[in-house]
């Protein structure tokens, strides 16, 4: 038989303990604060914002061309090149969601505020654009980023 | 490998079977119970949701780590003070070998914290050596020779009073 090494003893000793369970309070806590859960509504009530203020950037880069044309009307613009520039008129916009990632919880030290969760929203813009009247729209995209700050709930 | 396919309520059961050891390594990460609940709450939820699921131990282990050296910046001057005259069960006893047990507890907490912190990540954690260097920010080499300096200074501790 073999004689259990000094290290395989105070291991064996050590097996005697096992880590203390969290008390019911901690777990209650714990199991509150499922990721799967918690995520859901404070996420759409976020994308809710960002999609109203998208909407509102769409409305106001609507508006700038025919602020635009406006002004024209009351210049003597010369002929040449410039008048025949395209004009560029969003006629469409798309938004993606590309990623969200969690960017931890901050709390202000005199405690008096609750603690928020910060997340970064990567999104992805689609503006179609038309040039003249009946065209085909040409598409641009970009890739905008946000950091929001989502309540926590309290226990 | 997360489960990708995990039910919401897995939650719940990856914290019965899990919270013990994660919670004794955050206490031992931490200056008192309260940091350690918070700290292991925010290391939970943001390793479940990075990883979509049941994320590895390692992972929660060295989020763990983070989590209270973060807070430890925070909060240094309120944490010693709530520390003093504050014990904290770590270990569940076993009852017919109390005694052996509670010397046993009280060597533990006598080591010096870069060996308790491999050991508890070793031993309870049940991480490998290539674990344990990865969320403890060390050399592989260093990680095992802890664990082994921990045991022989446990062994020489002990000797005395276990036989």
């Amino acid at each position: 038989m073999n004689q259990p090494t000094p290290d395989e003893e105070i291991e064996k000793l050590l097996g005697r303990l096992t880590p203390a369970p969290p008390d019911d309070a901690l777990m209650k806590r714990l199991k509150a604060a499922n990721p799967d859960r918690s995520n859901i509504i404070p996420m759409l009530r976020w994308t809710g914002i960002a999609a109203a203020a998208v909407v509102a950037l769409t409305a106001v880069m609507l508006m700038r061309p025919a602020a635009k044309k406006e002004m024209a009307k009351g210049e003597d613009a010369p002929p040449g090149p410039a008048t025949t520039l395209p004009v560029k008129v969003p006629v469409e916009s798309r938004q993606h969601l590309m990623e969200v990632k969690d960017l931890g919880i901050v709390q202000d030290t005199s405690g008096q505020q609750q603690p928020v969760r910060l997340i970064r929203t990567t999104w992805v813009d689609e503006i179609f654009y038309e040039t003249e009247p009946g065209s085909a729209p040409v598409k641009e995209a970009r890739v905008r980023q946000e950091v929001l700050p989502v309540a926590l709930n309290s226990y | 490998m997360p489960s990708s396919s995990a039910p919401s309520n897995d939650w719940n059961a990856w914290l019965a079977e899990n919270a013990s050891r994660f919670l004794l390594f955050a206490r031992q990460q931490t200056r008192c119970g309260q940091d350690a609940e918070d700290v292991l709450q925010e290391a939970l939820v943001e390793t479940w949701r990075r990883a979509g699921g049941r994320p590895e131990a390692a992972l929660v282990f060295a989020t763990i780590r983070r989590r209270a050296i973060d807070l430890g910046r925070r909060t240094d001057r309120r944490s010693q003070r709530e520390q003093l005259g504050r014990e904290t069960e770590l270990f569940t006893l076993p009852p017919e070998d109390e005694d052996a047990a509670i010397q046993l507890e009280q060597a533990l907490k006598h080591l010096p914290a870069n060996q308790r912190e491999v050991l508890t990540l070793k031993f309870w954690g049940g991480l490998t050596f290539v674990e344990v260097a990865t969320t403890l920010d060390i050399p592989q080499g260093t990680a095992a020779s802890r664990y082994r300096m921990a045991l022989e200074s446990l062994r020489q501790t002990l000797t005395a009073t276990l036989t």
